[in-house]
């Protein structure tokens, strides 16, 4: 069984700079860990300030902060997390999941609300 | 995203038998909300007690968007009415329109005792920020934002 956990990298204003997808696998200790050393290609230019690890499956999330550092849109960015661990359980205290952001235009269509009276 | 469908908020069903909610000849407004607000709580009456609205700023204006082309029509069927309006957008210009949850329909009143709020809707599982450039679109279902049926 395995994981998936999506990493966002964010601008200090929470903005998106890069985002992957993790599968890590529980390990005893109380961690799950990836693969491989976890990267991401990093999509627009920008100030980085922290990564967000969203566990999918159980929709919480978690910060880590990262020292600021200017990011370039093309360049892979790894992330030397000790023995590539995505997930701790007894970690940080989970987050509000960060803001998704939309890059094109969006139609939301939505279904009506509905009340009905029945005759006595 | 998990869009839902609209949810009337219980004290617009008392106001729609009181008059005091006109489908026929009152008007509207579409505003959006952040993931902190109150929105989805059905015992809300007016907009004075609804909290965090989408800040002002970047395309975003206080108050959301008039509700055009508003009918209240047959609906389905002869035993169904519909409230009905168009498509209502927002486009982001200069910077993100941030924190967008859920979009909640106000009747426009002259006093705030007059501003109820009609019915909610959540966009998303997730707030999200629609970036400069682009364009949301609230597109009410033709089948309407809001029916009233009898059985």
């Amino acid at each position: 069984m395995r994981g998936r956990f999506v990493l966002r990298l964010l601008d200090a204003a929470d903005g998106l700079l890069g985002w992957t997808e993790v599968l890590a696998r529980p390990c005893p200790g109380g961690a799950f860990h990836a693969d491989d050393a976890v990267g991401l290609v990093v999509d627009r230019d920008g100030q980085a300030a922290s990564v967000t690890v969203h566990w999918t499956e159980l929709d919480i999330a978690r910060r880590v902060t990262v020292p600021v550092m200017a990011v370039r849109a093309g360049v892979r960015l790894r992330l030397d997390w000790p023995e590539n661990i995505v997930w701790r359980v007894h970690g940080e205290a989970d987050v509000p999941r960060p803001p998704v952001t939309v890059r094109r235009d969006l139609t939301l269509s939505l279904r009506p609300g509905e009340s009905s009276a029945a005759a006595v | 995203m998990a869009v839902q469908a609209f949810k009337w908020y219980n004290q617009a069903l008392k106001k729609i038998g009181n008059g005091s909610i006109n489908f026929a000849s009152d008007t509207f407004r579409l505003l959006l909300v952040t993931s902190a607000s109150n929105f989805a709580t059905r015992t809300l009456g007016l907009l004075g007690s609804l909290t965090n609205e989408v800040s002002e700023a970047n395309g975003y204006s206080s108050s959301g968007k008039a509700l055009g082309n508003v009918t209240w029509t047959v609906g389905a069927s002869a035993k169904q009415y519909r409230f009905l309006a168009s498509s209502v957008a927002w486009s982001a210009n200069g910077g993100s329109i941030s924190n967008i949850k859920g979009a909640v329909v106000v009747k426009i009143g002259a006093s705030a005792g007059a501003r109820d709020l009609v019915c909610f809707a959540s966009l998303t599982g997730s707030q999200f920020a629609l970036a400069a450039g682009n364009r949301l679109t609230i597109q009410p279902n033709a089948a309407g934002i809001l029916t009233l049926s009898t059985t």
